[in-house]
């Protein structure tokens, strides 16, 4: 036997171990969406979301011009549609964002803005597999669309001013207990 | 071998990822009836009861309509919503009404 082949061998032994134990340990304990993402599987699910993306779209620029009329459309659909995960700042300090596992990540941090426009917008359009992120687009121009748009305003989200996160508040989706607590905040008692 | 060995322990450990548990993000509302020098606040629930209220630098104030408020807006006697973040520990967010109680 050669040196590489007991060190091939040697290798393949160690994590072999590694995954025995490994799901012993997760079998002992069973899975919890309350622990945080090993290193392991933040870069497994890094890796798949990037070669999920169509290759062609990687390099695709965003073909919505930017305007003030198409951030404020991105910046509603945001708050009426992804704001209950992601929190209206896109920082996903959320009630539901920051329970989900994978977290939903802050995304005025480096790690989406260096995503290319074609890259938000893929994971926009068809989600991410084995996360909370669902697909929002429908094959339709009106989806890619407003999927653009939401690009554009995800672009924007660093320089989100407090009178844009306030507009925000009003167009978030409410439960009914959220109008007894705003109402109560105006003056009326609860029933 | 001992590379591979070493790497494997990091992975290991690694996989065997810390259990914390959360809670539900308990939401009060009620009145202030007293402030504190640390940034905590005492408040009576619509339920009646008293209790305080522990914040931290994350806990973020805004009033009604949205718009951010700071801490030293709070005042005795002001309207609050109050979400807890999920360990139940500290306020992670406080809204300030418009209408004041008494």
């Amino acid at each position: 036997m050669t040196r590489r082949t007991k060190a091939t061998l040697g290798g393949i032994a160690v994590v072999t171990i590694v995954i025995i134990v490994g799901c012993a340990i997760m079998l002992r304990h069973g899975f919890s969406a309350h622990d945080e993402p090993t290193a392991i599987e933040r870069i497994a699910a890094r890796t798949a979301r990037h070669w999920a993306v169509p290759a062609d779209l990687r390099r695709v620029k965003n073909p919505v011009p930017l305007a003030p009329q198409v951030l404020a459309e991105g910046r509603a659909h945001f708050a009426d549609h992804c704001a209950i995960c992601h929190g209206n700042d896109g920082k996903g300090k959320s009630g539901m964002g920051t329970q989900m596992y994978p977290r939903t990540p802050d995304m005025t941090l480096a790690a989406t803005q260096t995503l290319s426009d074609g890259e938000i917008f893929s994971i926009i359009e068809n989600g991410v597999r084995l996360t909370g992120m669902p697909g929002f687009g429908s094959g339709t121009a009106e989806s890619a669309y407003e999927s653009w748009s939401l690009v554009h305003f995800i672009r924007h989200m660093p320089k989100l001013t407090p009178a844009e996160l306030a507009e925000m508040e009003k167009l978030n989706p409410k439960s009914p207990e959220e109008w007894e607590q705003m109402q109560f905040l105006e003056g009326s008692d609860p029933r | 071998m001992k590379k591979a060995l070493s790497l494997s322990l990091v992975l290991l450990l690694a996989a065997a990822a810390a259990f914390a548990h959360g809670g539900h993000g308990h939401t009060y509302m009620g009145s202030v009836t007293m402030l504190h020098d640390d940034g905590s606040f005492m408040m009576q629930t619509t339920g009646g009861k008293e209790i305080t209220v522990l914040t931290s630098e994350d806990t973020a104030y805004a009033h009604s309509d949205g718009h951010a408020a700071k801490r030293s807006e709070l005042a005795v006697g002001m309207r609050v919503v109050v979400k807890m973040t999920t360990d139940g520990k500290t306020a992670a967010s406080v809204k300030i009404g418009s209408a004041k109680n008494g």
